[in-house]
């Protein structure tokens, strides 16, 4: 039974312009450091992209009937596009593991373009992979591009199959299988795709704002097993996986320096996602949600009177950025502390930001369960 | 340690000329290093255009036989499963020509950083450069339709436009599944190490020849390679380095050789130091720290002297000699000018202390030094095919010959006293006192006769080269400029109409057209260029007839580059031409294919002519008739040509002279100071003479005799050492650097510039004035160690 749920727009907006701003770090478009999209760590997407741009593509500005498994595959009509899974693993000596694997899709234009050259795609991709594992204190991520050629990237829906090169997520018989390298790390995990839905905002239409929304669904709770190799040797691992889906046309508005996103994943069933946009001028973005799913699947969305974050930690890099890495999250009379299972979960891609696994414990320290926490926005020193 | 080092300092004040020739020799030897950096970085900023930016960082190409992208994609997976140790990114490239110039097509994301660049272009949208003359929005013609100019980038050479590989394969007209090579981005320690060296002394890769990635099945090229300008330039900075690098070496020996007696001076001072409970370590270590400082001092000198003598030279710099871009200095320079005193000073101390410690154990690092440099030139020579085994060789050659330098002397010393030497005997007692003063010291005079000998003989290699080159060229100039008059063209002109008129005109006997288009073979870029041949035609690239059709000329270089010979069949579009002849093109570092009009058409190629060739009675008429039918082009008439040709060859070689003045300029200054300490030696002998009656004139003499009789054996030993060397130059380092052969003529001139040089050497040495004020502590008595055993 598909359960309906209103949830935040928030994690959307981020990966979207993630996408953009890692490109068009590249391209020198800005041709002043005030005109750069990553000016400030602001997402100024609207000075970058033009409306002209988003012309000829399709919007989400009404709830639609979602169909299984065909919306699990790509929907090019809109410009933009992802697939998020997130692992939170152990080994068999209980060590963490954590594992992060993203697909983006970007559209270039919403122009028809003719089939006979199959590099002539106006699709590119991005996609995204990390492990981190407790046992060795290691985070390992990488990147690829590509563009939308058939032997390099691509999504097919029935039977799922979604590949960059040899970086793959599969329907493999009863489960989905991931598989993925960066550097000296590899993971090889299934996983049991028989859950429950969860369709975000309004029947799965997630308002971003006036004239903003996107399509969004996700899959958490996905009993995940299988192999990972940090130093050569197999480990087994099992865990717990989250899937984000998410599709649109819609950029987002100015005035937000970053965001500060949680997915925790409670050993006693429950499922807790809570972001909040920072804006520049310190206000707390009306958008700031969060969605509390019980251990009996019944889910609550969360506005923001209803939680509060607040960081108790902040680690400072080499490049003398403070991120914070530890948390404590009030859900009512509730109190959790998110805490990194490593601080230098920093993602060594184009993109600046930080996502990596964490822990939950309790205020006397006891273990809750474990999530993923993804900050991004952080250039600076925080001022003592 | 103060007081040592004071100690040290007096003495460098009280030995103010000897200490002078160590700093002028380190000075000037850190100028050529430094002037050769300093052009080496206008030629190496001017040729970052020749590079598309979208292809920055790409360190290889990959290509075979009937390339195709399932190749590519097989490669990929290879290189995702772990197998292509070192390669950091593959990049597909396709190229080829439109009118508008030279299209090149790659895939943005790749995974090569610089090429992302090209992400935002739209379908059939391109880059251009922006020195090209177009603008933004611009259409702009290609096979397959038009292209739009999406945005004019920096440091994109003016004709060639830069596109998403979908575009470049329907604008060119060929599938999605063509593929002309497979850019490699390789991150192995060796290439990082390479790429340092590079920046230490650039063109170092290009001489070392030495193969960061193999891939069986693969025919792989370095990029600089692949693009033959480059090629051709770093190779021509790797000469310039070496060149460079002999006056410090030079310079090293003059520093050893002042070391050695300023110690054997110091040697009671430093007898009595010990005697105090110095250790000998102490005064070692302040003896190099002296040392050091001099280098400092000369290295700060020589970068201003280098940096001034880079702006003269840079002007005439081989092949850029147009418009080098002026540079900064940077910390490269100051590392290189710092580094190469610094260690010219104290290997030359160090190795002095260690002989003046233990005279035999100061030998071994000499003897490793020549005996590595030796094995390592025959290696270079027979077995290694790079240009750093050709420099090998020549100084393999050079060492033989400085390890000769002692044993010559020791032999003309025996037949000093011998019947043979009785005709200098008789003319007179001064001319024997002189000449057995030098060969009775051969242990000291050895070192500074030896620096000059490597000078000496680097000068006449050099003029043997360059006269052989001039020689060689002037020949290929005599074939190849034949007709009377020459109209060039831009790239994507055709001057058809144009010749149709000239051929009009009345006393034009013939109008040959020349077309061009660009290609790639095994990763290189090819211009084929096309003519109609017959008997006359075929004359000018050596041949006895026409161009048969059906074959092709290649360049030498070409040959060189794919290992093509007469007979040997290259595949061009699917259809195979046997190789009619090779052709020579000194100083065009093209690689280049030529065929017959009717093969390239055969081919393909759009018969499109932008240079045209006349033979006219009437020169000055169709100068005139070209000037107002299209101004714009390029007119030259056949004796402009030869002149211009030969000024830039001329002026070619004038770096190359100077870098060798130089190493002569500080191996004279080495010899003053070798005669200097011989003069300070003799004084007591100087003063039973003047009791004797001579004169201060026939004492001079005596000093003149013996400066007469290092110059000649230093000519008697660098004579050969030129002969070999300017051999190894031509048979060995052009061809492997430039990919042409020279044929090595003995002219009497090639010898006249460096004895000549030699003689004035000589004359400004033996004429300069041996100050008494450097007998310095312990003056001659404490000199009479100096020699030792000798």
């Amino acid at each position: 039974m598909v359960r309906l749920e209103q949830v935040s727009l928030g994690r959307a907006r981020l990966r979207l312009a993630s996408l953009v701003m890692a490109m068009l770090a590249q391209f020198g478009c800005a041709e002043t450091p005030d005109e750069s999209p990553l000016s400030g760590g602001q997402l100024r997407l609207g000075s970058v992209l033009g409306e002209t741009a988003l012309a000829g593509f399709a919007r989400a500005d009404a709830p639609r009937r979602f169909e299984f498994p065909a919306d699990h595959g790509p929907h090019p009509a809109f410009r933009s596009e992802w697939w998020y899974l997130t692992l939170v693993l152990a080994d068999e000596s209980g060590r963490d593991v954590g594992v992060q694997f993203t697909l983006f899709r970007q559209a270039l234009s919403a122009a028809d373009i003719p089939a006979d050259n199959r590099w002539q795609s106006n699709q590119i991709y991005l996609a995204h992979f990390a492990v981190t594992d407790t046992a060795t204190g290691v985070h390992q991520a990488d990147e690829r591009f590509a563009r939308g050629h058939p032997s390099l990237v691509g999504v097919r829906a029935e039977p799922f199959r979604l590949w960059l090169e040899d970086w793959r997520l599969e329907e493999v018989g009863e489960v989905w299988r991931l598989q993925a390298d960066a550097g000296e790390a590899r993971v090889e995990i299934d996983l049991d795709m028989a859950v429950r839905i969860v369709l975000q905002g309004e029947s799965g239409l997630s308002r971003k704002g006036p004239g903003q929304a996107s399509y969004y669904y996700s899959m958490p709770g996905i009993p995940a097993a299988g192999r990972i190799w940090m130093d050569g040797e197999p480990r087994a691992v099992r865990g717990l996986g989250w899937l984000d889906r998410e599709w649109s046309t819609s950029l987002l508005s100015d005035g937000q320096v970053g965001w500060d996103w949680f997915a925790l994943q409670l050993d006693d069933g429950r499922r807790l996602m809570a972001f909040q946009l920072r804006r520049r001028d310190g206000a707390r973005d009306p958008y700031d949600q969060g969605m509390l799913v019980g251990a009996d699947g019944v889910a609550r969305p969360l506005e923001a009177s209803d939680f509060t974050l607040l960081p108790t930690r902040y680690w400072r890099d080499s490049d003398g950025t403070d991120w914070p890495v530890a948390w404590r999250i009030r859900l009512g009379q509730e109190v959790l502390d998110v805490v990194a299972v490593l601080d230098d979960q920093r993602m060594a891609t184009s993109i600046r930001y930080w996502e990596g696994m964490v822990a939950v414990l309790d205020d006397e320290g006891r273990r809750l369960g474990q999530g993923y926490l993804e900050l991004t926005g952080y250039d600076g020193a925080v001022d003592e | 340690m103060k007081l040592l080092t004071l100690s040290q300092l007096r003495f460098f004040r009280l030995a103010p000329w000897s200490t002078l020739t160590v700093l002028l020799g380190v000075t000037l030897a850190v100028s050529s290093i430094v002037a050769v950096h300093q052009i080496s970085q206008r030629v190496v900023v001017s040729l970052a255009s020749v590079t598309p930016p979208q292809l920055a960082g790409v360190t290889h190409q990959l290509s075979r036989a009937d390339l195709t992208m399932a190749d590519y994609f097989q490669l990929r997976a290879r290189w995702r499963a772990g197998e292509l140790e070192g390669v950091s990114a593959l990049m597909p490239i396709v190229e080829g020509s439109v009118e508008a110039g030279r299209l090149l097509g790659v895939d943005a994301f790749s995974g090569v950083p610089a090429a992302l660049g090209l992400a935002l272009l739209l379908p059939d949208q391109v880059l251009a450069g922006e020195t090209s003359g177009r603008v933004a929005g611009e259409r702009i013609l290609a096979a397959g339709g038009s292209l739009e100019v999406a945005r004019l980038v920096p440091g994109l050479p003016e004709n060639l436009l830069v596109t998403d590989i979908g575009t470049a394969q329907v604008a060119l007209g060929r599938s999605d599944d063509a593929l002309d090579a497979i850019g490699v981005v390789v991150r192995a320690p060796s290439q990082r190490l390479i790429d340092w060296l590079d920046r230490l002394m650039p063109g170092f890769s290009a001489g070392i020849g030495f193969q960061t990635l193999d891939i069986p099945g693969w025919t792989v090229t370095e990029a600089a390679a692949s693009e033959p300008t480059l090629a051709f330039s770093r190779s021509v900075l790797f000469n310039l380095g070496a060149l460079g690098s002999l006056a410090l070496v030079v310079a090293w020996l003059l520093v050893y050789q002042v070391s050695v007696i300023w110690l054997r001076r110091r040697a009671m001072t430093l007898k009595r130091l010990r005697q105090m409970g110095v250790s000998e370590a102490e005064l070692r270590r302040v003896f190099l720290l002296n040392l050091l400082l001099l280098g400092l001092v000369s290295s700060g000198l020589g970068i201003l002297l280098g940096d001034w003598l880079a702006g003269g030279l840079a002007g005439i710099a081989t092949g850029f000699s147009d418009a080098l871009p002026t540079v900064s200095v940077d910390h490269w320079l100051f590392l290189k000018a710092t580094g190469s005193a610094v260690l010219v000073c104290l290997v030359g101390g160090w190795l002095a202390c260690r002989r003046e410690a233990d005279p035999a154990a100061g030998k071994w690092p000499f003897r490793l030094v020549w005996l590595g440099l030796l094995v390592a030139g025959i290696y270079g020579l027979l077995f290694d095919g790079s240009l750093l085994g050709g420099f090998a060789a020549i100084a393999a050659a050079g060492v033989l010959t400085l390890v000769a330098i002692p044993r010559v002397l020791g032999g003309l010393k025996r037949l000093a006293v011998r019947p043979a030497t009785r005709y200098v005997a008789r003319r007179g007692l001064l001319a024997r006192i002189g000449l057995r003063e030098m060969l009775w010291h051969p242990g000291d005079l050895s070192v500074a006769i030896g620096a000059l000998v490597l000078a000496l003989a680097t000068s006449v290699a050099m003029a043997l080269m360059v006269d052989s080159f001039r020689l060689d060229f002037e020949a290929m100039l005599d074939q190849r400029v034949v007709h009377d008059v020459f109209v060039r063209g831009e790239r994507d002109q055709n001057l058809n109409e144009l010749a149709d008129r000239l051929q009009a005109l009345p006393g034009v006997s013939r109008v040959q057209r020349y077309g061009r288009a660009d290609r790639t073979f095994s990763g290189r870029r090819v211009v084929v260029g096309f003519t109609r041949f017959d008997a006359r035609e075929g004359g000018r690239y050596g041949l006895d007839g026409t161009l048969p059709q059906g074959q092709a000329l290649v360049s030498e270089r070409l040959a060189r580059d794919l290992a093509l010979a007469p007979g040997d069949v290259i595949e061009l579009e699917a259809m195979a031409f046997p190789i009619a002849a090779v052709f020579p093109g000194y100083g065009d570092s093209t690689l280049r294919l030529i065929l017959d009009d009717a093969d390239a058409a055969r081919i393909g190629l759009s018969l499109r002519y932008d240079r045209l060739s006349i033979d006219a009675d009437d020169e000055a008429g169709v100068v005139a008739a070209v000037a107002q039918a299209a101004p714009d082009l390029e007119v030259q008439v056949r004796s402009s040509i030869r002149a211009e040709a030969l000024k830039i060859f001329d002026q070619t070689f004038a770096i190359t002279r100077a870098l060798t003045l130089l190493a002569l300029i500080v191996a004279s200054v080495g010899l003053y100071n070798a005669l200097l300490a011989l003069e300070l030696l003799q004084q007591p002998a100087r003063r039973l003479l003047h009791s004797m009656g001579t004169t201060p004139l026939e004492q001079r003499l005596v000093a003149a005799y013996r400066v007469v009789g290092v110059g000649l054996t230093a000519l008697l030993l660098a004579l050969p050492l030129g002969l070999v060397m300017g051999w190894l130059l031509c048979a060995v380092i052009n061809p492997r650097a430039f990919g042409w052969s020279l044929s090595l003529a003995l002219s009497p001139g090639s010898f006249v510039w460096p004895v000549l040089s030699a003689m004035l050497a000589m004359l400004v040495v033996g004429l300069a004035p041996l100050p008494s004020e450097e007998a310095g502590e312990g003056g001659a008595l404490e000199a009479g160690a100096f020699d030792g055993p000798a």
